[in-house]
């Protein structure tokens, strides 16, 4: 009796452990993804971007199939290495047109909201 | 003569013979704009009367003495790229409105050349989509067929170079930006060597993906706007040293003796009858031509689609970070804290496409996912390398088709992401490991062209040049698009 409800118990943690292994992105998991995003989402933009990215991600899980145990992550595609120059100043564009492509300026500064 | 069927070559000559002036050119072009505009749409911005004014400048006297193939051609600017004082929207609009502030390193160097500046061309939003469908404006249409996509991201460019409209297009090609469009559209399309040409003023979209490149109407033309655009930049720090061929001799170069090898992977078989003849006879034109075609495996060439769309998120969500209203840009109008005022910002004017990816780089780089899948992204990514190198030991291209179909209708792929992404499948190999692709129209399949793409070994774009070269010399004149033979 004992055995068979360990053996029940057993199941129920795996199948716990396989759901959550396919499971699509919660409703918790996709606002926080839009709060780190720093974007608002309509309730319809939720709804489909859940089904969405969840799609999504099952795609790319393929990648879990193939073995790089031994594999050094690439960042670089063209063994291009750390680029160096000297440490000089050099004038770039008109200051006053950078500036002016600011939606809100005052003076020399850019406004932005209050941070607090 | 047909002014907007001439060559580069041919329109320098006729320049500096006196048969045509500057303004001629411009006219021939702009009758086809005038005509087909309203019903492509393969522009956001276009300034006619300033491109006319320049060519009434560059008079005859001028031309005599020029040196550059790019002197007085009208060209299209995919709108990714920075134009000084033009506006530069990236196809969103979030940037609706927004006066580029310095011009990007490619684009001046046209400039430079002599080419004037049509306007900006119509794009998939921030370069992120294969049909256009998700400009922040407006669908371009395929000129062969107005109910079908032009493809992505740099649909306006590849129609407005088949509709002659431009004599060429400067686009950018993330995952098959440039090669895809221009096997939709039947022009050529070359996406060159990661480092070859400066990205400095193409707005980010992944930046270990992004290149930029031409879209034109034959190879020697592509050779030519190519030797124009490439070479080190101070402002670039990815670009490279390597020394640029004489690109436009490079066609010419015999390629008997070549071995080109086309990847197992690519499945053929599941190809329509169709797509499945046109690539068979691609490659007999090739073995007449001398070269030896040889099967390779690349075990994981299917693999690569599902690398891009984790790296190249991820690296969306850091470059689209800047987009935040503060200093360029639209902005929201009701926040009162900066949080609300980002996040109301983004979510009114970023599209859709241009969200999934932000979040799903999010998603993808963040604490406790990050491992998983980004680190493992880029694991794989160094096994498709190691891959792509063992097999350049062996021959000198590789030959696959650009798209596994023609182009398809518009709406067809925008319910699922997926379905769109998968049309990518046969190009982000070359974004992924760096090396240069070219898309070369191979005939038509009914009434729509048909591309076919040889990749190279890096920095070697003068062997897929010379490639792409036999096959359009063997295919001849492809069929006007239906827009125009419709005039």
């Amino acid at each position: 009796m004992t055995i068979y409800i360990l053996f029940l118990l057993l199941l129920a943690i795996l199948s716990e452990f396989c759901y959550n292994y396919t499971m699509s992105i919660t409703n918790e998991q996709l606002e926080h993804l839009a709060i780190l995003s720093r974007l608002e989402l309509k309730d319809e933009e939720k709804t489909q971007f859940q089904d969405q990215l969840s799609d999504i991600l099952d795609f790319v899980d393929q990648l879990q199939n193939i073995n790089t145990e031994t594999v050094e992550p690439m960042h670089h595609i063209t063994g291009l290495e750390t680029v160096w120059r000297e440490d000089v100043v050099q004038e770039f564009g008109d200051r006053e047109e950078l500036l002016d492509s600011a939606p809100e300026r005052q003076g020399d500064y850019i406004k932005t909201k209050p941070i607090f | 003569m047909d002014i907007v069927e001439l060559s580069l070559k041919q329109l320098h000559n006729e320049l500096k013979a006196g048969n045509l002036t500057v303004s001629d050119i411009v006219g021939a072009y702009k009758n086809n704009f005038d005509k087909t505009e309203n019903k492509i749409k393969a522009f956001i911005h276009t300034d006619w009367d300033e491109i006319e004014k320049k060519a009434q400048e560059l008079t005859p006297d001028k031309i005599k003495n020029s040196n550059s193939v790019l002197q007085g051609v009208p060209v299209g600017i995919k709108d990714v790229l920075m134009t000084h004082g033009v506006q530069t929207t990236a196809g969103s609009k979030i940037l609706e409105g927004y006066k580029a502030t310095y011009t990007a390193t490619a684009v001046q160097k046209l400039f430079d050349a002599g080419a004037l500046m049509v306007g900006k061309n119509n794009c998939d939003e921030f370069a992120m989509g294969g049909s256009t469908e998700n400009s922040g404006f407006f669908p371009t249409h395929n000129p062969y067929d107005l109910s079908r996509v032009p493809g992505g991201s740099s649909g306006g460019s590849a129609t407005a170079v088949a509709t002659r409209q431009v004599v060429f297009s400067i686009g950018s090609d993330t995952g098959g930006s440039i090669r895809q469009p221009a096997s939709f559209c039947g022009v050529v399309g070359l996406k060159p060597t990661y480092g070859r040409v400066s990205r400095f003023g193409l707005i980010a979209m992944a930046s270990s993906l992004d290149s930029v490149g031409p879209i034109t109407k034959s190879v020697e033309d592509a050779a030519y706007v190519l030797e124009a655009i490439v070479g080190h930049d101070s402002y670039d720090s990815t670009t490279t040293d390597s020394k640029p061929e004489k690109y436009t001799d490079a066609i010419d170069r015999s390629v008997k003796g070549m071995k080109i090898g086309v990847p197992k992977q690519i499945d053929l078989a599941s190809l329509s009858s169709e797509v499945q003849e046109q690539f068979q006879q691609s490659i007999d034109w090739l073995k007449d031509s001398g070269v030896e075609v040889v099967e390779i495996d690349l075990q994981h060439l299917k693999d690569a689609l599902a690398v891009y769309y984790v790296i190249m998120p991820a690296e969306v969500s850091s470059n689209m970070a800047k987009f935040d209203g503060i200093r360029f840009g639209q902005t929201a109008d009701k926040a009162d804290d900066l949080l609300s005022f980002y996040m109301k910002t983004r979510g009114e004017y970023l599209g859709a496409e241009v969200k999934r990816r932000i979040m799903m780089g999010t998603y993808v780089l963040s604490s406790g996912y990050m491992d998983e899948y980004y680190v493992k992204a880029q694991k794989v990514r160094r096994i498709i390398a190691n891959e792509v190198k063992q097999a350049f030991g062996d021959v000198d291209a590789f030959f696959l088709p650009t798209t596994p179909t023609p182009a398809f209708e518009i709406g067809e792929k925008t319910m699922n992401p997926i379905d769109m992404y998968l049309s990518d499948i046969y190009t982000v190999i070359a974004n992924i490991v760096g090396i240069p692709g070219i898309s070369v129209p191979s005939g038509m399949i009914g009434e729509l062209p048909f591309g076919v793409q040889f990749l190279g070994k890096h920095f070697d774009e003068a062997t897929i040049l010379a490639l792409a070269n036999v096959i359009e010399k063997k295919r001849g004149n492809l069929p006007q698009p239906k827009i125009l033979s419709n005039l």
